[in-house]
């Protein structure tokens, strides 16, 4: 006779884990690439800068 | 002379041959003849199926205890747990994980086809397993080998052979189990849905989901640590750019060498005593409906998310988050473009598919972490 009660637990926190840690890693996805995103941009800023206000200075 | 031809007959395995074993050559041979005639699975379905034919020769004591080479293979390979980690490590090392990272919601929809995977444990339960059993027959659901094997070996050593056996089955038979369910659950107008154009994805981008993938998993489900530990150091490798001579071990010597003591070693547990049995024959039905149902699931989590997604994803690609990678993608793909040749489904499934695979190891180490 199969024990429903461990059955149902085991089944429950499968399901809560696996979509537990999967929305975590989309969320860390989505800031990561926001992060990254920001970096490559302020970097980019940071070699446009002197070019255009060389001159002007 | 004569009794020495007889003393040579009866030392031999000829006169001890049982009709069971018989039996286990034909199913030896049909799975070479897949392998080979048909390319299901060949790197697979191939030592498997000379194991099974090797530990069916009576008297070779191949898998004897503390004796038979193949058991050697088995007992430190994997029984010990070694070997699937070892074949992750590869598989990361071989796993583009740019799809996932320029779409993350994707990852959701690796996690819904784990659903049917706990829907099979039931099914499993139902029909006479006990919970060890049933974990492990559920876990083939995920269509993810090396994690169907890490499972069978940890909580129900003797059902290996079939778990194995028919999760890499069904994989090779994915283009013909999907389809149909596919298009039984979407609407020609869904499976017709054009998506956006995926983003590309930068060097750090890609270096950074390895490293937070494993510190996450990790985190919250320690028993995953040995096979997503090993999975996210080979992509850790392969984005990295720097140890390009690891990368290759990794996806090359490494994955190939272990690829075949794998399959010996699986093939081997499938002697006729152990496999010829009512029970055991019957993985083959729930291990088709563990597919069948992981599949559905997986479109049906995508139909419930463009119930609140603006830009909506065709739910077809749900169904790629059953692992089986490329396999599964590939069919969302030729799915999708038969209802409209504009839809390039190929890349978006790639998500499902390869967060599918983390997913599956997730629920794997639910199992263990409360079963082991």
């Amino acid at each position: 006779m199969a024990d429903w009660d461990s059955a149902l637990r085991i089944c429950i926190a499968g399901i809560a884990g696996v979509f537990v840690v999967m929305a975590l890693l989309q969320i860390f996805t989505h800031l990561n690439g926001a992060a990254v995103r920001f970096i490559e941009s302020r970097g980019r800023q940071g070699q446009e800068t002197p070019e255009k206000s060389g001159p002007e200075e | 002379m004569w009794e020495a031809m007889q003393d040579l007959l009866y030392s031999g395995g000829v006169v001890r041959l049982a009709p069971g074993q018989l039996i286990m050559w034909a199913i030896a041979f049909a799975l070479i003849y897949l392998a080979i005639r048909k390319r299901y699975e060949p790197l697979l379905l191939l030592p498997i199926g000379f194991g099974i034919l090797a530990v069916n020769l009576p008297v070779t004591a191949l898998m004897e205890p503390g004796q038979g080479l193949i058991w050697y293979f088995y007992h430190y390979g994997i029984a010990s747990g070694i070997i699937p980690p070892l074949i992750f490590l590869g598989l990361g090392a071989m796993t583009d994980f740019g799809p996932v990272i320029a779409n993350p919601k994707t990852l959701l929809l690796g996690a819904g086809a784990q659903v049917g995977l706990y829907l099979t444990f039931f099914a499993a339960l139902f029909a006479g397993f006990d919970l060890s059993e049933a974990a492990a027959i559920a876990i083939i659901g995920g269509a993810d080998g090396p994690t169907t094997i890490y499972v069978g070996s940890m909580l129900a050593p003797h059902l290996l052979g079939a778990t194995a056996v028919v999760a890499y089955t069904y994989m090779a038979l994915v283009p013909i189990i999907q389809p149909p369910i596919m298009r039984l659950l979407t609407t020609r107008d869904e499976r017709r849905i054009v998506m956006r154009n995926l983003r590309p994805v930068g060097t750090l981008e890609r270096i950074l989901f390895p490293l937070v993938t494993a510190v996450v998993v990790m985190l919250v489900v320690p028993a995953a640590a040995p096979l997503i530990s090993m999975f996210m150091l080979g992509n850790l490798f392969k984005e990295s750019g720097v140890v390009e001579r690891l990368t290759k071990a990794s996806e090359n010597e490494i994955m190939n060498t272990t690829t075949i003591f794998l399959g010996i070693a699986v093939g081997a547990t499938m002697t006729h005593e152990t496999f010829l049995q009512p029970r055991v024959l019957f993985i083959f039905f729930i291990g088709l409906f563990a597919f069948a149902v992981s599949t559905a699931t997986g479109i049906l989590l995508a139909k419930l998310m463009n119930l609140f997604l603006k830009e909506k994803i065709n739910p077809l690609i749900g169904a790629a988050g059953v692992s089986a990678v490329p396999m599964s993608a590939r069919v969302v793909h030729r799915v999708g473009s038969e209802a409209n040749k504009r839809t390039y489904l190929l890349m978006f499934a790639m998500g499902p598919n390869v967060a599918g695979v983390i997913g599956t190891v997730v629920a794997a180490a639910v199992f263990l972490s409360i079963l082991k």
